[in-house]
C-alpha cells in the first residue's frame, strides 16, 4: 500500500515491560498526550512509511476478535473518542501488550500510540498506529566551543534500526461510514498491516506471533497462499524473459525456488531482487511486481506451490527431461552451455548408480 | 599598360582596396552580431578576428603579367583585396556563407578558386568556400571613395582548415625546384592524407556537437516540463535550470534517455497527494523549492533501488523524499 502525507493528530506513549516483570512493578503509564515538534512528527512519519509503505516488510493480518473490549475495538475507538478515552484506551492496550510479552527475545520498551491521517493509495484516510519501540543505546555528541563530548544515552527510541520496532497500522477505508462514535467498528472497514522484523528471520514464527496474535488478536491474512503463488508466477515469468543465457536462467530459477523454500516467514520483492537478480534487472522486476499488485511483503504460504517446489525439472527440445529435488539440482547439476550444433552440455555430479 | 603603369595604378588604388576590405569585414561582422546577439558572442564565434589584406604589389603584378595574364587585370583579378573569416565548425561556415550571399553587394563563388581546387585536390580537398563580391554602386567609406564593381575576395574556413592551409601553403612545404615524379607523388599523397584528416576531424567535431546539442535539448525539455508541472502543483514558478537540477539530471541521464515530457506530466497527474507536502516543505527546505523534485520523483518511482547508490549529494534529502513519496527506504540506503 502506498502511504503518503502522514499527519499526526495526537499521540501518547506508555512503558511496556516483559510479562514476568509485571509482578516487580507496574509499568509507567502516561496520563497526558505527548507533544511532538515538526521534526519529531517527521521522524515518526518516516518510521511509519519505512515499515508500512510500498517496498516494506509489513504483512496483512485479519482480525479474529472484534468484540467489545477487544484490542481491535479499543484501538479503532481511539479514532473518534475524546482525549480522556484516547488516553485510557491506550493505557489498556499498553497493559495488554506487557501481558503478551511472555516468550522470546522481548525487551522492555515503549508503546507509542499515534492517531493521524494519511493518503493510503491516494485516498485520504484515518489511521491508528501502535508502535512497540524498544529502547536503544547510543552516544550523544555535544559540541561545546572547540570540545566534543560523547554522552551515553540508553533510552533512545525510534532510531534507524528496524530490529527495535513492531508496528500495527490500522487504516480506516476512506469510504466507510461511522454511525455512532461509540459503536463497534467492523473489521471490514479497516486494512490492518503488521510490521515485525522477527517475521523476516527464519525459524521465528512463534516469537513473532505474540505481537499480532496474542496482543492484537489477529491472524495472518487468508490470502497468503494465493499471493505466494502469484509471487512465484511473476518472478518465474520475469526470469524467463530476462536477457541472459539459458544456462544462467536455469540458475536464477533455482535461486527463486531456494528463496521460496528458505525458512523465512515472508516473501518480499526487494529482498528477492537484491539476493537473486543482477543489479540492472532489479528495478525492472520491482516494476513488474507493482504491475501485479505486489508492493509489500507477503506472508509465505506454499500450499499451492507444493508440487512445483518438490522437484525441479529441465525439459530439452529433444523431449529429454531431467528431474531432481531442488536442493540436489542446485548442488549437483550444471548446465554448462548450449552449442550451435543443437547439443547442450550438462554436468551431473555422481556416477551412474542404476538404470531401471 | 606597361608594367610600371600597372604598378602605379595598383599602388594608387591600394587605399581604396584597403577601405573596401575593411568595409566588407565590418558589414559581415555587424550581421553576425545581429544574428548572435552580442560582440562577445561574435568574438567567440570567430576564432581569429576578421582580417582584410591587400595583395602584395609584386604578387599582383606577377599574377597579372606572368602567371595568369589578363587584358584588364585591374578589373579581372578578383583577389586584389581579401577578407578571411576563421570559425570553429563546418556548420559555422554555412552561417557566414549565407550572410555573405545576402550582403549589400553582388556575391558569387570564386570560380578561380573552384577551378584551382579541381586541379590541385591535394591542397584544397577540404570543404571550403571562397566568394568574390563586387560593390553595386559608388560609395564612401572612412573618407575613401569606392567605385562600383570593385572586387573583394572572402575566404571562410574552420580553424582546422586554416591551420592546414597555412601549413600546406607555407614556403616550408613548397619545394624550391620541381620534384621528381616519385617524390611529387609521395608529397601529394601525404598532403591528401593531411587534408583527409582535417576533414575527418571537422566531421568528428560536428558529430560531437550534434550529440551534445541533442543531449542538452532533451535534458532542457525535461527540466522545463518538471518546472511547469511543479508550478501546476504548487502555484510557484521555479528556475528549471538550477545547478542541482542539472546535477541530478546528469547523474541519472541513463534513465532519462528515453523519457518523454508527457510521461512526467502523467506521473504528476496520478499523484494529487504530492501537493500538500510540496507546498509545506518548500517553505522550510530549499531542496523542495527546486522543480527537479518532480523529475526525481518520477525516477524514484521507476528505479527505486538504483537511485540511492548514485545519488550525488547528502542522502538525507533523498531519504526524506522517499518518505514523502510513500516508498520505504528499508534496505535501500
Amino acid at each position: 500500500m502506498k502511504i503518503t502525507n502522514i499527519t499526526i493528530v495526537r499521540a501518547i506513549v506508555h512503558e511496556v515491560v516483559r510479562a514476568s516483570q509485571l509482578e516487580d512493578r507496574p509499568p509507567i503509564l502516561n496520563d497526558a498526550l505527548v507533544t511532538l515538534n515538526t521534526k519529531g512528527k517527521d521522524l515518526v512519519s518516516r518510521r511509519l512509511v519505512e515499515t508500512v509503505a510500498s517496498g516494506s516488510h509489513c504483512v496483512d493480518v485479519t482480525v479474529e476478535d472484534s468484540t467489545s473490549g477487544s484490542p481491535f475495538d479499543r484501538a479503532t475507538a481511539m479514532l473518534d473518542c475524546s482525549d480522556e478515552l484516547f488516553i485510557s484506551n491506550s493505557k489498556h492496550l499498553a497493559s495488554s501488550l506487557s501481558n503478551a510479552q511472555t516468550a522470546g527475545p522481548i525487551k522492555s520498551g515503549s508503546a507509542v500510540f499515534v492517531q493521524g491521517r494519511c493518503f493510503a493509495d491516494g485516498a485520504d484516510s484515518r489511521f491508528i498506529a501502535i508502535i512497540k519501540a524498544d529502547s536503544d543505546q547510543a552516544l550523544y555528541k555535544n559540541v561545546t566551543g572547540e570540545e566534543i563530548t560523547l554522552t551515553y544515552v540508553n533510552e533512545m527510541i525510534l532510531g534507524e534500526s528496524q530490529r527495535l520496532i513492531k508496528i500495527a497500522f490500522l487504516i480506516e477505508d476512506s469510504d466507510s461510514t461511522v454511525t455512532l462514535s461509540d459503536a463497534l467498528r467492523s473489521p471490514d472497514d479497516f486494512s490492518i498491516k503488521v510490521f515485525d522484523h522477527l517475521m523476516q528471520i527464519s525459524g521465528n514464527g512463534e516469537a513473532a506471533a505474540y505481537f499480532y496474535r496474542t496482543f492484537l488478536q489477529c491472524r495472518l491474512a487468508d490470502t497468503s497462499s494465493r499471493q505466494t503463488k502469484n509471487f512465484y508466477n511473476v518472478a518465474r515469468s520475469f526470469i524467463d524473459q530476462m536477457p541472459v543465457p539459458q544456462a544462467d536462467r536455469v540458475d536464477y530459477q533455482g535461486d527463486l525456488i531456494s528463496y521460496l523454500r528458505s525458512n523465512e516467514e515472508i516473501l518480499e520483492p526487494r529482498t528477492f531482487a537484491r539476493r537473486v537478480l543482477p543489479e540492472d534487472q532489479r528495478d525492472a522486476f520491482l516494476g513488474v511486481c507493482r504491475g501485479s499488485d505486489i508492493t509489500e511483503a507477503i506472508t509465505k504460504d506454499l500450499t499451492l506451490l507444493k508440487g512445483k517446489l518438490r522437484r525441479r525439472s529441465v525439459k530439452f527440445s529433444s523431449n529429454v527431461t531431467l528431474y531432481a529435488p531442488p536442493d540436489v539440482f542446485k548442488e549437483s547439476v550444471r548446465i554448462t552451455g548450449e552449442s550451435d550444433d543443437g547439443w547442450t552440455e550438462v554436468r551431473i555430479r555422481g556416477s551412474i548408480e542404476s538404470m531401471p | 599598360m606597361t608594367e610600371s603603369e600597372l604598378r602605379g595604378a595598383f599602388e594608387e588604388r591600394r587605399p581604396v582596396l584597403a577601405a573596401l576590405g575593411e568595409w566588407v569585414a565590418e558589414r559581415v561582422t555587424a550581421s553576425l552580431r545581429e544574428a548572435l546577439g552580442s560582440d562577445e558572442a561574435v568574438s567567440k564565434f570567430l576564432q581569429l578576428p576578421a582580417k582584410s589584406r591587400v595583395k602584395d604589389t609584386d604578387s599582383f603584378l606577377e599574377k597579372a603579367l606572368i602567371r595568369k595574364p589578363k587584358k584588364n587585370p585591374l578589373e579581372e583579378i578578383t583577389d586584389q583585396v581579401g577578407v578571411r573569416f576563421v570559425v570553429l565548425l563546418l556548420e559555422d561556415i554555412e552561417r557566414i556563407c549565407s550572410i555573405v550571399e545576402s550582403g549589400p553587394w553582388d556575391a558569387q563563388k570564386d570560380r578561380d578558386f573552384q577551378i584551382e581546387r579541381l586541379k590541385n585536390p591535394d591542397y584544397f580537398a577540404y570543404q571550403s568556400d571562397h566568394f568574390v563580391i563586387r560593390t553595386r554602386s559608388e560609395f564612401e567609406h572612412d573618407g575613401v571613395t569606392i567605385s562600383a564593381g570593385m572586387p573583394c575576395e572572402i575566404q571562410i574556413r574552420t580553424i582546422l582548415q586554416h591551420a592546414y592551409a597555412e601549413m600546406a601553403h607555407s614556403s616550408a612545404y613548397k619545394p624550391p625546384i620541381k620534384l621528381s615524379e616519385e617524390d611529387q607523388r609521395r608529397v601529394s599523397r601525404s598532403l591528401a592524407k593531411g587534408s583527409a584528416l582535417i576533414e575527418i576531424t571537422d566531421d568528428v567535431f560536428r558529430e560531437i556537437k550534434t550529440k551534445l546539442r541533442d543531449y542538452n535539448e532533451s535534458i532542457e525539455a525535461l527540466l522545463k516540463t518538471a518546472s511547469e508541472v511543479y508550478q501546476g502543483i504548487t502555484g510557484e514558478p521555479t528556475n528549471p535550470m538550477t545547478a542541482l537540477g542539472k546535477l541530478v539530471a546528469g547523474t541519472y541521464w541513463e534513465f532519462l534517455n528515453n523519457v518523454e515530457p508527457d510521461q512526467l506530466r502523467d506521473w504528476a497527474i496520478n499523484r494529487p497527494e504530492l501537493k500538500s507536502p510540496l507546498c509545506e516543505k518548500r517553505k522550510e527546505f530549499v531542496f523542495y523549492r527546486d522543480s527537479i523534485v518532480i523529475l526525481l520523483g518520477f525516477l524514484i518511482t521507476e528505479h527505486e533501488s538504483e537511485i540511492p547508490g548514485r545519488w550525488p549529494v547528502d542522502s538525507q534529502y533523498l531519504e526524506d523524499f522517499y518518505t514523502t513519496l510513500g516508498i520505504s527506504t528499508s534496505g535501500l540506503f
